[in-house]
């Protein structure tokens, strides 16, 4: 039976590690500073750029919804309608919005890292083709 | 814990049911596969590009 060692490719993991430092130092950022308007900045220009240099790549013939969507769909609803509740009402301690939960758990710098390496990987899988 | 978090929690919890029930062989949706279809269309990419960008600014930036 062959092994099936996982086998990152070396731009697979060159970009990760890059990902992993940009959000590291960005997480070291206050918002409200020129700083971290600028570390935000670069990868939403970035990958606006590269979804306007892609786009015709993604003009296709759209591929089916596979079937079972819809609990995620249903998921996706009621986080939706729970965060305008929480919006609507007061105080934020007691109703807590998504931000707010957010907001907490960046108060610690790994936790922040993370999130940004996320947002991060999720822009470049918005751009990257298929 | 405020029934508010408990109810964010819950639906932490959804989601990770859901996310376990599709690699288990069910008929849910697996998300990269709902997600990769959705965002074929160049006009959900587009919506999707746009939250992202205004995520991105909302929790970091500002």
């Amino acid at each position: 039976m062959p092994s099936r060692r996982f086998r990152p490719a070396p731009s697979g993991v060159a970009a990760a590690l890059l990902g992993a430092s940009y959000a590291g130092y960005a997480s070291g950022t206050t918002p409200f500073t020129w700083t971290a308007n600028f570390l935000v900045a670069v990868p939403i220009v970035l990958v606006l750029a590269g979804l306007a240099v892609r786009w015709r790549r993604w003009a296709t013939v759209p591929r089916a919804v596979p079937e079972g969507w819809w609990p995620w769909a249903a998921v996706l609803v009621a986080v939706l309608l729970w965060e305008l509740v929480n919006y609507l009402a007061v105080p934020r301690t007691t109703h807590p919005t998504l931000s707010s939960l957010s907001d907490r758990a960046m108060q610690w710098r790994a936790a922040k890292a993370a999130l940004i390496l996320c947002w991060l990987w999720i822009g470049v899988a918005l751009v990257r083709p298929k | 814990m405020t029934a508010s978090l408990a109810v964010w929690a819950l639906l932490a919890g959804t989601a990770a049911l859901l996310w376990a029930l599709s690699h288990a062989g069910t008929k849910v949706a697996r998300p990269g596969a709902l997600t990769g279809a959705l965002v074929a269309r160049p006009a959900v990419r587009m919506v999707v590009a746009l939250v992202w960008v205004w995520v991105g600014w909302h929790l970091f930036a500002r």
